[in-house]
């Protein structure tokens, strides 16, 4: 699915604009990532994206077709975007299994027992968390819980998944492992992603393009050679740490 | 014949309790959530109003609507003519007291639905639940312990209450078992008095099931707190915006505002119940404020037995924590049980219905030469209010880190200096929002008073609630005006220094 941002503005308080009449484009089945420092409004973005938050002014296209438009007072309610999001703190159901956090969107879909317990059993097991299945999210580890939002967003099959820091609380080599399954099963299935980071080596194994966020504004797009071999200014240069 | 009369109190409290439950919970459940997590207009201010109403007295609210809906001059009447309204039933009791009630559960709820990671909820809706669905399968689930804890606590209060059975029910022979202790001990004979001791045991049994159930549910509260918190998506209401704003304003204006608006309108007629411009007049204030000796009377006996109350549980309130805080440090077994025994004291006294209380204080202190003083009201307050003092008073006292305490040890103060020096500056914020907190609910007090007082200690809850009694309504909406205002300018007070419930 294509998303296209038209003059996207943000503001929560008056005169502190977060996002400044933001344009750009996320080619369909591409993996992209939002790179910047805290603060620069990459999360909001996403969830604009979403539907979790409304932008000040501006459209965001889901395929051409408008799916927030702040002038014609237009919103799609998030539940009908079928857009998943894996959580920066995963928000893994507590009172509910593995199985369980898993299975809600095919149950939101009104998909049959059987398919369900297929899928779910099948995407488990890609994830590496069949044998959990009947477990409790508060007995299981950070790196698990992770798993598991990562599982129940791809059961959805969505025309987007969305990303928010999803690996910033893991540590190292669990990070570059995490790294690499997202990648594998975001190619696997054909996805749209857009990853919020503010990690360079996130942005550059995962991303076919990084979009730099300065204060708001776009600071540069482009494939992660190309911020490294041509970056737009000394910002840039200092994120990719060349 | 007066076993069937306990049994048909307790069949009337049974119905006030599931009564008051029930229309809290279709009442608290829904406000809150539209409150907290849709953008219906006016949710801030509407939040800062009920919060206002949990302070309120449910018995101002029964003096408000005898105003309005008694069957004979009732206000509401003077249309569709006497006895359409009538307020005198158990019907009465349970709405007027759920009006109030209510607030405990819908701040229960509440502050779960604050305190819950929004990104759980957010995650429902993005695997596709309707707004209706994630409220049922994962934020209703979720604060299970808070609904239920909420639910108990109002079960108890309704169960506790005097003051509106005992205005609405009585006059129409309902009694619940609180006005039917209270109707045994006024009449004076040893028997009756024994009766009402056994009944006052079972409740104190019943009370220590319900509390012992309640912290057990606020134990399986699952932790909803994790990592960093964002903005909640506020649930947009679309073509319901303004038909559920309308509702929700026109349930509590006529819920809580016409009340009392009637209340204070009433204050300043010389004849209850005739509405016309002739009848308006200052004489009821002036004969209350300036001929009424028993008002004056009772204004001193209510500022001083609730202001030395107050002092009392600060200084205690502040000692059991500093020792629940020792005993947490040292973490030796026999203090930490002293320091848990005397919280889960405290809790329990706070949940026993006051008539019980006060009647176990009758008991206990008839050999001290305190009856009939002002002393045995301080001493009632005590008992019942020493746990909103801990549990103001203590989360702060555990914030303070130890190295503040050691380096003034260092220094050479003792356990007084550091009382005085280091915990009681410290403590300024916590410690004067104790005191707003107690002092509000002693000042007022009917329930223990109307048992312990006695010739010359009357105080103004039980003065008001004799004015009532003896139907000199104009007085009695003249001092229910005055308690009314003070709630309003101590809740004020209170939002003005940012204090949380």
């Amino acid at each position: 699915m294509q998303i296209d941002v038209v003059k996207c503005s943000k503001e929560f308080e008056a005169g502190k604009p977060v996002l400044r009449q933001l344009n750009f484009s996320l080619a369909s089945g591409a993996f992209t990532g939002l790179l910047g420092p805290s603060g620069c409004g990459k999360t909001t973005l996403l969830r604009i994206f979403a539907g979790l938050d409304q932008p000040s002014s501006g459209q965001i296209l889901f395929d051409g077709k408008p799916v927030t438009d702040v002038a014609r007072g237009l919103s799609i309610p998030p539940e009908k975007r079928n857009v998943a999001m894996v959580f920066q703190n995963y928000a893994i159901w507590p009172h509910m299994t593995v199985f369980e956090n898993v299975a809600f969107p095919m149950r939101m879909q009104k998909k049959s027992k059987a398919e369900i317990a297929a899928r779910v059993d099948q995407v488990l097991s890609r994830v590496q968390m069949a044998d959990l299945a009947e477990r409790r999210p508060d007995a299981l580890s950070g790196g698990q819980q992770q798993r598991v939002a990562l599982a129940r967003a791809l059961v959805q099959e969505p025309g987007v998944l969305l990303l928010d820091e999803p690996l910033s609380n893991l540590d190292a080599s669990l990070r570059a492992e995490m790294r690499d399954l997202i990648r594998e099963l975001q190619q696997e299935q054909g996805l749209t992603a857009v990853i919020v980071t503010h990690d360079w080596a996130d942005a550059k194994v995962l991303s076919d393009t990084v979009v730099v966020l300065k204060e708001g504004r776009i600071e540069q797009v482009g494939t992660a050679d190309d911020l490294v071999n041509a970056p737009a200014s000394d910002f840039v240069r200092s994120l990719t740490g060349a | 014949m007066t076993d069937a009369f306990w049994l048909q109190a307790a069949l009337n409290s049974g119905l006030v309790v599931s009564g008051v439950c029930l229309l809290s919970l279709i009442t608290a459940i829904p406000a809150a959530w539209l409150i907290e997590r849709t953008d219906l207009p006016g949710a801030a201010r509407l939040r800062g109003i009920l919060t206002l109403s949990y302070a309120l007295p449910s018995y101002l609210l029964a003096i408000a609507w005898i105003l309005l809906a008694n069957p004979s001059v009732g206000w509401l009447n003077l249309l569709p003519g006497q006895n359409f309204f009538n307020i005198y039933n158990l019907g009465g009791v349970i709405f007027i007291e759920a009006s109030v009630l209510f607030t405990i559960l819908f701040m229960a709820f509440w502050s779960g639905l604050r305190q819950m990671d929004p990104a759980l909820e957010e995650a429902a809706l993005l695997a596709g639940a309707s707004p209706w669905r994630v409220f049922l399968q994962v934020t209703a689930p979720l604060l299970k312990g808070h609904i239920f804890s909420g639910l108990i606590a109002v079960g108890l209060a309704s169960l506790a209450s005097f003051g509106v059975p005992a205005m609405i029910g009585t006059p129409a022979r309902k009694f619940v078992l609180t006005t039917a202790i209270y109707a045994k001990i006024q009449e004076g004979s040893a028997s009756a008095f024994d009766e009402a001791m056994l009944i006052a045991l079972e409740m104190a049994g019943f009370t220590l099931v319900l509390v012992v159930l309640a912290s057990f549910w606020s134990r399986r509260k699952v932790s909803l707190v994790t990592g960093k918190t964002s903005r909640p998506a506020l649930t947009r209401l679309g073509p319901w915006r303004l038909p559920l704003a309308l509702l929700v304003w026109g349930v509590w204006s006529l819920v809580v505002l016409l009340p009392l608006a009637a209340l204070v309108l009433s204050s300043f007629c010389k004849e209850p119940g005739v509405l016309s411009w002739s009848n308006l007049s200052l004489r009821p204030w002036s004969y209350v404020l300036f001929s009424l000796s028993e008002f004056r009377r009772a204004l001193a006996n209510s500022l001083l037995s609730a202001g030395a109350a107050t002092l009392v549980v600060m200084l205690g309130a502040l000692l059991l924590a500093l020792l629940s805080r020792r005993a947490h440090e040292v973490n030796r077994r026999g203090l930490n049980w002293l320091a848990s025994a005397f919280e889960n004291t405290a809790l329990f006294c706070y949940s026993l219905p006051g008539t019980v209380l006060a009647l176990g204080l009758i008991i206990a202190l008839t050999r001290w030469q305190v009856m009939d003083t002002l002393f045995i009201l301080v001493i009632a307050f005590v008992v019942k209010f020493l746990t909103l003092g801990v549990q103001t008073v203590k989360p702060s006292v555990f914030l303070i880190h130890p190295s503040l305490l050691e380096a003034a040890r260092l220094c050479g103060a003792g356990f007084l200096q550091r009382l005085t020096r280091i915990w009681l500056p410290l403590l300024k914020a916590p410690l004067f929002a104790c005191a707003l907190l107690v002092f509000l609910p002693c000042f007022s007090e009917l329930t223990m008073c109307i048992m312990l007082y006695g010739p010359g200690t009357e105080n103004l809850g039980v003065v008001l609630y004799n004015l009532q009694e003896y139907a000199d309504r104009s007085s009695a909406a003249v001092v229910a005006t005055l308690l009314l205002v003070t709630v309003i300018l101590f809740r004020t007070l209170a939002g003005r220094f940012r204090i949380a419930d």
